[in-house]
């Protein structure tokens, strides 16, 4: 099987395949020896065939002394025509091919498995073989008889994997059970020559490089090391190289004719011992990332011969031998990411992502350690950057003694790749550069020290979106100190105003002018319920309101007040907000002119705390005036960061009072003026702009109230419908225009919210007792909260979804508010605003299951004892005690199980409860009468219960 | 601003391949192909980011981080080519830098091959692990006992591909969950060059496949489900190796309990990146959408009034 697409050959064998060797004679010669089997097959670029079968012939007599081959090798030069196979049962096969099918010799001198045999290159008669008894045999085929030539005991190991030095007829190397390497010269066969603690678990594999004496081994430890094993060098305990791969390697192999001039620049095939049927091939320069992954088995791979440079031949037990071109194959770096990314979690904008190239990888870890060879050739280059290059190239210099040719051609091809890297790193160069540092190196050889930092680290990137909406403190500040409900001697348009106030002052004049918009939409509405028959009213506001008890009580006069009221502090506020401090003094005169109208408790209060604010506020205004003039934008980022600071972990209590907060409110607003002294104009005068039409506005509603108190329901439609086309069109001009712009636009995606003329035909057609008007609070809302979701706006939609979504249940569907409040909560915890999370999930459980749910399961404390250590459960008092009165609340003070109290105060050892003292030293509680007789009376400076200093002098 | 952070080297020896903030923002965690997991520590004295620990994490190539939300202790989930999936739990008494800060509670090792995608279920699913690898099964695993989080169990497996993956073929594989709380359990798988939304029927506890996002024509890298927030219809980003980012609208059509259909549309379509685009990813709010590509370059998607995505932003690395 061809396929011509990824050059890959496929052929299905009638066995598994155990072995597979490659004619060193013949190419495109191989032989494959199976359970019983052992044939000859041809591999050209697009076609495998079956030649020949040397043992598989019916009738042939000795199919069953014939055991399961483990290795294969073809012989060289003179024996290139001559096979031999080695068994599990021990015993070595000799074919020669020339003589057909009859086995030449049969040696079976170990007495257990023989794992590997290799024929010597440059001693063409020389055949050594490893078995599983710890012996090598070296046979020498001149000879007639079936003894070995030599013996070498290597230990008591199994010998796993025997090659012979294909330069040197001497040499060869083994590797054993333990994970040994032994390298040992023929001449010496009762000496090892090298003996090397290599693999932490039995090595498995062994590979000597074509052209140059370095080894690569690979071992159940799962790495492939590579050794230098030239006789000239100074032996080193570590290995030169080290891949760790993700499994235990079984074979291992080095490229054959590419790259050989270097180890850096050859590739390692290797194959694994576990279920994973694949190929890797790897090169040293990426030493984490293999080359390419071939999976081109479904069992395990039990050969791999390079056929030419870029074909690699593999067997496996699935019965299939497979010819790929490694060229053609997708590289592995290819379908890894070049970039990584995330966004910041805690909801602002903030992206980080790693800045990395792929490819500037594969020369960075060209180890530091200079050989002394480096230190003798490159001195004279030294200086130059020829010398980075030589040293780059260090540890092939080292080991291409016996091949100086081969050095130059990589030296070349390399030097294009590793001058621009090495530029780039001007400190490693130096390193590189300097003989005198890298012979200190070269002394003391670590693999820690050879491990350099990569030339181009990834580097982590932070970036921060400049969009105003970004920043933490206005998160913060708006979080903490919206209004999320309607306090007690509040009503929900007083905390409209509020939080439009809040939004101002955070600079936010766009969510203002929304929070107003709302605010006077909700006065309208109240304003229409007002006129309306006592019993509608009620209908209509049960409703809206369902549980909004300040409207329901004591309407018309309340309104009257609220409105007046309002009116006054919308003026205030809009005016203070545009209005330079020089017109404060007019202003507050303004406001007293206004109120001039009857004005009932409220009224009045409201009007003194009012003034009270102006005199505390313009002061300061006009003081900060002065500064900003000096410095504008510190000052303002100052007084801001200030409030930013101080706010956020407050949490708003229902309780509070108006005048708090107004107080509150004018704090703020001074931050606001200074926001608007430093920043956008257009913010600032867009208020202005928008504070006229909505004064007016307020005017036009009331006197539209007076009228209609009388009136009856016709003639009040009328006059509010030519209100409502007048309104429209003075909205569109201020701040709305951006909303109305998005109404306008017909390709506006939320389907669900007609326009202006659709909801109106809309509601009328529900039976609604009146048509409805564009700035009724439940569109106004709807379409804010939209926006600001849109917006990513988490603050403004959830404070929407938690103020409104009881009082106008049409203006968005519980599960957008559920879904918006959620969000918003994992916001507030992820930036750590837990006090604003928790009133937050407060209110929404009031509303939400969810968030009951979450409220309790999420928020339990598991107490251990701290006598015995155990979880305290007090299963068996609970249920005693529920069993007398299911309604006790019950405490877990106490532990059944020890029978001691928990959390007892330090002095007494009574039971804490409620607010206690506690020894910041220690930790320690106690009740504050006791430590106060403690520490005051009876004048102890020691914790009472550890000792420890708990009063500083 | 103020508190921006100045670019910082990893010291990782080979590529990042994901990085991901802890819940707070104040860990950042970095998996490599060097096999290594960082995490890293905000000082927020400093502003800068902190060596936390660095250790061997895998025996191949991690793909992914992603830390566990904090109600369920201070878990790290890591996944990789070596079809392991492991869970970490940051141990305080070890030293920082020591390696040996953060222990290892659990290796799930179930796939077949190298894994690609793995992230933490929303968390009010509960504490659930969603994987998948080369095998093309999508594993979901829970913990069910809190007290002892070493103890995972296969909650589900599906087949998402129904033949393995031929041999030769590049491949990638991602899930994402639908963060949603208010709809069905929902995730959105891509193997290869498709990419389904699968739904948990709630009559029959299983997950079904609901619809194929259209219109990819080559392997998706990531994929991306944006947050509802109150919108009618979900949005789904997918990175392809085809140059593209695109968009999907998903409206969801409840028919009945566990009888889900969905529409699927493109909405918009992107390749300005030149080459590959390797990852997308949404803002916590849904309303910017990130991608990242071959050119090296980040760029943002932001939908304008019209609701059409634009390109916002482009943030190059490059300087100094």
């Amino acid at each position: 099987m061809f396929d011509s697409t990824t050059g890959c050959v496929r052929f299905q064998s009638s066995n598994e395949i155990l072995a597979l060797a490659k004619s060193n004679a013949t190419p495109n010669l191989f032989v494959i020896g199976g359970p019983k089997s052992l044939q000859l097959a041809r591999i050209s670029e697009s076609d495998i065939t079956l030649e020949y079968d040397l043992v598989m012939q019916t009738g042939h007599g000795r199919n069953t002394k014939f055991g399961l081959i483990s290795d294969l090798k073809f012989g060289h030069q003179t024996y290139g025509r001559n096979i031999a196979a080695s068994t599990l049962s021990g015993s070595i096969h000799l074919y020669n091919l020339d003589r057909g099918n009859r086995v030449r010799a049969t040696l079976s001198d170990h007495q257990r498995a023989v794992n590997s045999i290799d024929f010597c290159t440059v001693a063409p008669y020389r055949l050594v073989s490893g078995s599983q008894d710890g012996k090598m045999k070296i046979w020498d085929l001149r000879m007639r008889n079936t003894r070995a030539a030599t013996t070498i005991n290597g230990n008591a190991d199994a010998v796993r994997c025997v090659q012979f030095n294909p330069r040197l007829e001497n040499v060869l190397c083994s590797i054993f059970d333990a994970g040994v390497i032994q390298k040992w010269d023929l001449r010496k066969p009762n000496m090892v020559e090298r003996r090397l603690n290599a693999h932490s678990g039995p090595g498995l594999a062994l590979d000597w490089h074509p052209e140059l004496d370095y080894i690569v081994t690979g071992g159940r430890d799962k790495q492939l090391q590579v050794w230098n094993m030239g006789s000239d060098v100074e032996y080193s305990r570590e290995p030169d190289h080290v891949i760790y791969t993700s499994a235990p390697i079984f074979k291992v192999c080095w490229c054959r004719g590419r790259g050989n001039g270097s180890v850096m620049n050859t590739d390692i095939a290797a194959c694994f011992l576990n279920d994973d049927p694949c190929v890797q091939i790897w090169n040293l320069n990426r030493r984490h990332i293999p080359e390419h992954i071939i999976e081109c088995h479904s069992n395990q791979v039990t050969g791999l011969v390079w056929k030419t440079p870029r074909h690699l031949v593999s067997c496996s037990k699935d019965k299939m031998l497979v010819q790929n071109d490694v060229l053609r194959e997708p590289r592995m770096i290819d379908n890894m990411p070049s970039r990584a990314m995330t966004w910041d979690p805690k909801g602002k904008l903030g992206v980080l992502f790693i800045k990395q190239a792929k490819d500037d990888y594969d020369l960075h870890n060209e180890p530091v350690k200079v050989s002394s060879l480096f230190n003798s050739t490159s001195n004279s280059a030294a200086g130059s950057i020829n010398g980075v290059i030589t040293s780059a190239v260090g540890p092939v210099a080292t080991g291409a003694v016996t091949s100086p040719p081969n050095d130059t051609l990589p030296q070349s091809m390399q030097s294009a790749v590793s001058l621009a890297s090495y530029l780039n790193s001007s400190s490693e160069k130096k390193i590189g550069r300097n003989p005198l540092s890298s012979r200190t190196k070269s002394g003391a050889v670590s693999r820690a020290k050879r491990l350099i930092m990569p030339k181009t680290s990834p580097f982590a990137v932070p970036v921060d979106i400049p969009l105003l909406a970004n920043e933490r403190e206005v998160f913060e500040f708006l979080s903490s100190s919206y209004l999320i409900e309607v306090s007690d001697g509040l009503d929900i348009t007083q905390v409209c105003e509020y939080n439009a106030t809040l939004a101002a002052s955070a600079g936010k004049f766009r969510d203002c002018q929304t929070w107003k918009t709302i605010r006077f939409g909700i006065m309208w509405q109240y304003d229409q319920n007002a006129g309306l028959p006592q019993d509608f009213v009620h209908n209509e506001s049960h409703k809206d309101t369902d549980n909004h008890s300040v409207t329901t009580r004591s309407q018309s006069d309340k309104y009257g007040t609220s409105l007046g009221s309002f009116t006054e502090e919308s003026v205030s506020s809009t005016k203070e907000l545009s209005a330079s401090p020089k017109r404060m003094g007019i202003l507050s005169q303004k406001i007293h002119a206004e109120k001039q109208e009857p004005a009932d408790e409220q009224r009045d209060s409201d009007a003194a705390r009012k003034e009270d604010g102006q005199v505390a506020v313009s002061l300061p205004i006009s003081d900060r005036n002065e500064v900003a003039i000096a410095d504008d934008e510190e000052d303002a980022v100052v007084a801001f960061d200030g409030e930013g600071q101080a706010k956020p972990m407050e949490i708003r209590r229902p309780s509070r009072t108006l005048s708090q907060l107004s107080r509150n409110r004018y704090s703020f607003t001074g931050v606001s003026v200074d926001l608007d002294n430093e920043r956008s104009l257009s913010a600032g005068s867009s208020i202005s702009l928008s504070g006229s039409p909505g004064l007016s506005r307020m005017f036009k509603l009331s006197a539209i109230k007076a009228d209609d108190v009388g009136d009856g329901l016709k003639k009040r439609m009328i006059s509010r419908r030519e209100s409502s086309a007048a309104l429209q069109r003075e909205s569109s001009l201020s701040a709305r225009s951006q909303l109305t712009a998005i109404l306008k636009d017909p390709q506006h995606p939320d389907e669900g919210h007609p326009n202006f003329l659709g909801a109106r035909i809309l509601i009328s057609e529900n039976g609604e007792s009146s048509l409805k008007v564009p700035w009724n609070p439940t569109d106004l809302i709807k379409r804010a909260s939209l926006y600001s979701a849109k917006q990513g706006d988490l603050v403004l939609c959830a404070t929407f979804a938690l103020l409104f979504r009881n009082l106008y249940p049409e203006s968005m569907t519980s599960t957008q508010a559920q879904e918006w409040i959620f969000n918003y909560h994992e916001v507030l915890l992820r930036r750590c605003l837990f006090g604003s999370a928790a009133a937050v999930l407060r209110r929404a459980s009031e509303s939400y299951d969810v968030f009951k749910t979450i409220g309790q399961t999420r928020t339990s404390v598991r107490l251990f004892c701290n006598n015995c250590h155990n979880l305290i459960l007090n299963e068996d008092s609970k249920n005693k005690v529920r069993d007398e009165d299911p309604r006790t609340d019950f405490g877990f003070w106490y532990c059944d199980r020890c029978g001691k109290r928990q959390g007892k105060c330090a002095y007494c050892e009574e039971p804490l409860k409620g607010i206690c003292v506690a020894l910041l030293e220690c930790g320690h509680k106690g009740h504050f009468g006791c430590f106060k007789s403690w520490f005051l009376e009876e004048k102890q400076s020691d914790c009472p219960a550890c000792g420890t200093p708990a009063v500083r002098q | 601003m103020k508190d921006s952070i100045k670019p910082f080297p990893t010291h990782h020896e080979d590529i990042v391949l994901d990085v991901e903030y802890d819940f707070y923002g104040r860990q950042l965690a970095t998996c490599s192909a060097d096999k290594h997991i960082k995490v890293f520590d905000l000082d927020p004295a400093t502003s800068s980011w902190v060596l936390n620990d660095s250790w061997k994490a895998h025996d191949s190539t991690i793909v992914k981080v992603g830390f566990a939300n904090p109600e369920f202790g201070h878990l790290l989930l890591s996944g990789s080519y070596d079809r392991t999936l492991k869970i970490w739990e940051e141990n305080f008494d070890e030293p920082l830098g020591s390696g040996r800060r953060w222990s290892r509670l659990v290796t799930i090792a179930d796939s077949h091959g190298p894994l690609y995608d793995c992230c933490f279920v929303p968390s009010f699913l509960g504490l659930k692990v969603g994987s998948i690898g080369s095998d093309g099964k999508l594993r979901i695993y829970e913990s069910m006992d809190p007290a002892d989080l070493r103890d995972w169990t296969l909650l589900e497996e599906i087949d998402v591909l129904k033949a393995p993956v031929a041999a030769h073929l590049q491949s990638d594989f991602n899930v994402c969950w639908c963060p949603s709380r208010f709809s069905c359990e929902k995730f959105c798988v891509s193997a290869l060059d498709q990419a389904y939304i699968y739904y948990k029927n709630e009559n029959t506890n299983k997950f079904k496949l609901g619809e194929l996002l259209p219109e990819h024509n080559g392997l998706i890298r990531s994929v991306a489900w944006a947050p509802l927030m109150g919108k009618s219809y979900h949005l789904i980003a997918t990175a392809c190796k085809d140059g593209y980012v695109r968009i999907m609208k998903v409206v969801e059509h409840v028919h009945g309990p566990g009888d889900i259909s969905f529409t699927v549309s493109l909405i918009s379509s992107f390749n300005e990146h030149v080459g590959e685009v390797w990852r997308v990813s949404w803002n916590m709010t849904g309303t910017i959408l990130s991608s990242c590509g071959d050119d090296g370059l980040v760029r943002l998607y932001k939908s304008n009034y019209a609701n059409n995505f634009q390109c916002m932003s482009v943030i190059s690395a490059e300087g100094k």
